[in-house]
């Protein structure tokens, strides 16, 4: 027991004295910082909230028709050339009711809430029934496209949803840079 | 009147006193011997080398972020390994130590398709020219082929790996984010999402020093 004691003493100092890497290193260190760029369209509604998922058609009514004013945002940090709408629709929500006239319209200048009204003339994009319409838009970070909804006063309890998609050929593509 | 002699009681002591230096004297005479003394008379200089490895940057080198990066960017970076001490130095290594968004560090597997950073290493026997990427007049080298960026945690080699003293190593730090499809939702990133990430990443250039040798002279 002894004899074993003091050889591990022994061997204990031994290696104590060894330098953990013989020879000396010279050595250089740097830290970089790489972030990424994100993209993305959502759909701003009429209070000027940000909707992250489905937006669900809402009609009110004022009058004989209904409408729905909103918006689609560039919320990403990169410009986009195009994105798509997906039409969604609630199938038992519209058993008795007509998607087909639901009416998607933008307007490039201003919409008048109050009488309905767009500053230019209003373009339709789809309806309804569409399964999904194409923005060919350029889009600005932050920029918007102003759009409504509208369906005749028998038909506001619609379920219309939209889901806006952006896909990586949206924005611009690989780029070589040297610096 | 009687005179009396008295017995002088130091006497032994001289005489004895006496016997010893003589002793003493005779001794030495023994002993005695010729020293001779050689030394140099200027003092052996012995000097310890040096190795210092400088990492500075060229143009934006590492000093700059990058930023906004998609997929298929490719971004070029320059900096100098300079071996400004005084040894030669061998076995060149590269390691990366990265912190940030997961998916720009290492590949997705399975049903997570992600692709990360890579990184790729050439040289240049001469400065690059940092606007266009060309190394007019000199000779290019893969010093290290196109690599995720999470897999150098470990040192590796890179091919041209021995620096002597005073040598320069001109590289260009190829970073770059493979092609790959994402679409974004509603505005909502997917799940495992290269877009809108961040990564930290440290690079650690290690050198040796060249091997320890024996010299007769």
């Amino acid at each position: 027991m002894k004899k074993a004691l003091f050889f591990s003493l022994v061997g204990s100092l031994f290696l104590s004295v060894l330098p953990a890497s013989a020879g000396i290193v010279g050595r250089g260190v740097r830290t970089h910082t790489a972030t990424t760029a994100a993209w993305g369209v959502s759909v701003v509604n009429q209070s000027g909230i940000v909707i992250n998922q489905d937006y669900a058609i809402s009609f009110s009514n004022t009058g004989n028709t209904s409408y729905d004013y909103f918006s689609l945002r560039n919320t990403g940090n990169l410009a986009t050339s195009t994105f798509s709408v997906l039409v969604l629709q609630d199938l038992i929500k519209n058993k008795n009711l007509s998607p087909t006239d639901v009416i998607f319209e933008r307007c490039d200048g201003t919409w008048n809430t109050t009488t309905n009204t767009c500053s230019v003339t209003p373009v339709q994009v789809a309806t309804g029934a569409s399964s999904s319409f194409t923005v060919n838009v350029p889009l600005g970070v932050n920029s918007e496209i102003k759009m409504r909804a509208q369906t005749p006063n028998n038909n506001r309890s619609i379920g219309v949803s939209l889901r806006v998609q952006v896909s990586r050929s949206s924005v611009r593509g690989g780029q070589l840079t040297n610096s | 009147m009687i005179e009396v002699k008295s017995k002088k009681s130091w006497r032994p002591f001289a005489g004895a006193a006496i016997i010893i230096s003589v002793a003493a004297i005779a001794g030495q005479s023994v002993l005695a011997s010729l020293n001779a003394t050689a030394f140099n008379t200027a003092a052996q200089n012995i000097n310890a080398g040096t190795l210092e490895l400088d990492l500075a940057n060229s143009d934006n080198g590492f000093g700059t972020s990058i930023a906004n990066v998609v997929p298929g960017d490719v971004i070029n970076r320059y900096v100098t390994l300079t071996n400004s001490g005084t040894l030669d130095g061998i076995g060149l290594t590269l390691k990366t130590a990265q912190t940030g968004t997961q998916t720009l560090i290492t590949d997705g597997t399975g049903a997570v398709t992600n692709k990360a950073l890579k990184l790729t290493v050439t040289s240049c026997t001469v400065a690059w020219n940092t606007t266009t990427g060309a190394c007019t007049g000199g000779t290019t080298a893969t010093e290290l082929a196109s690599t995720v960026i999470g897999s150098l945690t470990s040192p590796v080699a890179l091919t041209n790996s021995t620096m002597s003293s005073g040598a320069v190593k001109y590289l260009q730090m190829k970073i770059e984010l493979p092609d790959q499809n994402e679409t974004t939702i509603n505005g909502a990133l997917p799940a495992n999402t290269v877009q809108g990430g961040a990564v930290d990443v440290t690079y650690t250039f290690d050198l040796k020093q060249r091997l320890a040798t024996i010299t007769n002279s």
